[in-house]
């Protein structure tokens, strides 16, 4: 049986997304754990999941680190651990030192406007930047200066969600699978 | 000068100015030497060097997180996919979190059929969509705003299972604990659990739904 329709629908389909960006998009959820083993028991057995270990230039942790970040695909994956099909999110998790942190989107933000300018349009609309890394360990103060494939920024957005910002490297072609847009 | 970087070890290509190359493949993490480089014509779909990515094994440790590719999916059928992500707002908040997405995200928000419109359940779109309201692209997803229900903001995902029953019981055996026995919203079944760290997790069981990969296998991406 092919995938029904399961979600609402008020005599529309959502709106195009046109603009050569993914900016908004949740690319995946960031959760974090405190006992890497008991962790992975749980969701290689629970939910069939695989993972690897997240490479340094996105976790800043270097390989062998005993609390690595890890990048889960929790259903079919390119080799770079990216979904191949619509419809799922992969996952990224890291070790919490001291309390488990918010559960919150890893999301692209604007590749060609300054980190600044588009963290400020956030503030300006309620949200706070995370820097104490007592509540989230990939909080840090804005640098534009690098390009990383590590999360930007830690936002909370006017409700206390946090979300995990990125801003993707040049690198990117857009002949990747998922960079494609609306053309119309 | 721009080159094309491919990694021998596990066939990711990136495209940088020389001064600019990573020292380290972002999608593996094996180190610069092991790039294979090329000029830039134009794009990554015309370089000339393709590297095969290692060969699924299917007796491969799943403790083992050194860098392989991810498993084949296909005999799953959609058990275990995570499906959305859920973030609450408190009550009185809606307008406030619809402009705020609306405004500095792009999304598009409707809100669901039942919802208590003081308050309502909001779906969102933040990417490229089916007209039944499902991501057309790899690679992200969409989801719920909700009311939070006891005054503390709540954040999870929702993972789509065959057998909500049979999941929650496998969390237990595994360290989980069961939050919320099986409840239904809108027609759908849910659970909530907690997992062995202490994360709240929302199941969703799609009992009869096969997803499209199961019945038209993917190829050529590497591996599944």
């Amino acid at each position: 049986m092919a995938e029904k329709t399961t979600y609402p629908h008020p005599n529309r389909a959502p709106k195009k997304f046109t603009e050569k960006s993914l900016h908004g998009r949740t690319r995946c959820m960031v959760f974090t754990y405190k006992d890497l083993h008991r962790f992975m028991n749980f969701y290689i057995n629970v939910f069939g999941w695989d993972m690897i270990e997240t490479p340094e230039a996105a976790s800043g942790k270097p390989a062998g680190d005993p609390h690595p970040g890890l990048l889960m695909a929790t259903g079919p994956a390119q080799y770079d651990y990216e979904g191949v099909t619509p419809g799922h999110m992969n996952q990224f998790t890291h070790w919490a030192p001291g309390a488990l942190e918010p559960i919150g989107p890893f999301m692209e933000i604007d590749m060609e406007r300054p980190l600044e300018e588009t963290i400020q349009g956030m503030l300006d609309h309620g949200a706070k930047l995370i820097l104490d890394k007592s509540k989230s360990a990939l909080a840090k103060p804005l640098d534009d200066s690098k390009q990383s494939w590590q999360p930007h920024a830690v936002i909370e957005d006017p409700a206390g969600n946090y979300l995990y910002l990125w801003k993707c490297p040049s690198s990117r072609t857009w002949d990747e699978l998922e960079t494609e847009y609306d053309t119309e | 000068m721009k080159k094309i970087y491919t990694c021998f070890a596990c066939g990711f290509p990136i495209a940088f100015e020389e001064t600019e190359v990573p020292p380290a493949c972002p999608g593996c993490g094996a180190p610069r030497s092991q790039f294979l480089e090329e000029p830039w014509c134009g794009s990554i779909d015309k370089r000339r060097i393709h590297v095969d990515p290692p060969e699924v094994d299917p007796n491969r440790d799943p403790f083992d997180i050194s860098f392989h590719p991810a498993k084949d999916f296909t005999p799953r059928k959609g058990d275990g996919r995570v499906r959305r992500w859920i973030m609450s707002y408190k009550k009185g908040q809606a307008a406030e979190m619809r402009s705020f997405y609306e405004d500095i995200f792009g999304w598009d928000i409707i809100e669901t059929e039942n919802s208590d419109a003081e308050n309502p359940i909001m779906y969102c779109a933040t990417g490229p969509g089916t007209p039944d309201w499902e991501p057309r692209v790899c690679s992200f997803g969409y989801g719920f705003l909700v009311p939070e229900e006891e005054g503390k903001p709540t954040a999870s995902f929702v993972v789509e299972v065959k057998d909500i029953l049979e999941t929650v019981r496998l969390a237990e055996q595994y360290g989980g604990k069961r939050i919320k026995d099986k409840f239904t919203v809108e027609g759908d079944d849910y659970a909530i659990i907690e997992d062995s760290e202490g994360n709240l997790v929302y199941l969703w069981e799609l009992k009869d739904v096969v997803p499209d990969y199961c019945i038209n296998p993917v190829t050529k991406t590497g591996a599944q």
